[in-house]
């Protein structure tokens, strides 16, 4: 057999100052702790974020009862500032009513802002009938009106400052250049 | 119940005249910002609760705004007596309470030192 030059360790082995062989000690805590420990520190920061939304939530109540409670003061200012102003456009109905031809009034019979009253060429159940004049709801319930007449002196043009409509190509209906707001008269 | 449609104006903008006659007289309006309003809610809740109720009973019938001047402007004088009778004994409190909502977002909970003076004065004044 021939012989090999090897690098062999001396006789009796190394001396033991010198450490050659992998040292990689178990220790701290094991696998199974640590996942104890992170769903332990989890579960504390859980409880805590439930606990805060239980918090916020009646926070959020606080709040809206703060509202809640407002509600009747607000509610009798705006009452009485609605009730100002229907009189108001009342009123002026009233006062382009009498200001008519003396035969057109007779004629049409109109009553100012009052979604009750007879009015002529409305039909029972709604359809166009010249010879009869019914109210518009037949209802005992308060009735808000939907349109109001506004007279065209005290109406201001709409300022570009007030939200833009600049650059719109394809304006809505009653926008565009060719509508006209002037109701086609009916033969009524 | 607080609902009522923004109005859409077709041509322009409408500008409101004061209409002149009309009875506005009758009860002073209660002329505050929202922070010494929210401040003093819940005290209002306890001091007006009958003419509160009352107001929203009536309410409860009919959406007619006609129909609930009275118990609104009852309600509305209740609300001035309060803030006149906060005015005269809780004056500092209660306008550090609402100093503080105003700087710190109308958040309740960022208030709570400036809360409990007030609660206590208007626990023992009021």
């Amino acid at each position: 057999m021939p012989s090999y030059s090897q690098d062999l360790p001396p006789e009796g082995g190394f001396p033991t100052s010198i450490r050659y062989q992998r040292y990689i000690p178990k220790r701290g805590p094991s696998g199974f702790t640590l996942f104890v420990a992170s769903f332990a520190i989890m579960g504390y920061g859980w409880y805590w974020v439930l606990e805060s939304n239980n918090e916020r939530r009646e926070l959020s109540r606080e709040k809206a009862w703060a509202r809640i409670h407002l509600v009747p003061l607000l509610q009798a200012e705006t009452d009485r500032d609605i009730v100002r102003r229907l009189e108001a456009a009342k009123k002026r109905e009233q006062v382009i009513i009498d200001n008519q031809a003396p035969t057109v009034k007779e004629q049409r019979n109109f009553q100012a802002l009052d979604l009750k009253a007879k009015t002529p060429g409305v039909g029972r159940y709604g359809g166009y009938d010249p010879k009869q004049a019914q109210p518009v709801y037949h209802t005992d319930r308060y009735v808000a009106p939907t349109f109001l007449l506004l007279p065209k002196e005290k109406i201001m043009n709409s300022q570009w400052w007030r939200g833009s409509k600049l650059f719109l190509k394809n304006p809505a209906y009653h926008e565009r250049d060719d509508f006209s707001s002037k109701l086609e008269e009916k033969n009524f | 119940m607080t609902t009522h449609r923004e109005g859409i104006f077709v041509k322009g903008l409408w500008v409101e005249d004061p209409e002149p006659g009309y009875q506005s007289t009758l009860v002073e309006e209660v002329g505050l910002t929202s922070a010494p309003l929210e401040s003093m809610s819940f005290y209002f809740q306890s001091y007006c609760k009958d003419y509160t109720r009352d107001f929203m009973l009536c309410k409860n019938e009919t959406n007619d705004p006609k129909h609930c001047l009275k118990e609104g402007r009852r309600v509305t004088r209740c609300a001035m007596d309060l803030i006149g009778k906060l005015k005269k004994h809780c004056d500092p409190e209660w306008k550090s309470h609402w100093n503080c909502l105003d700087m710190k977002n109308h958040h309740f909970w960022e208030c709570r030192n400036e809360e409990k003076p007030l609660n206590d004065c208007v626990f023992n004044n009021l």
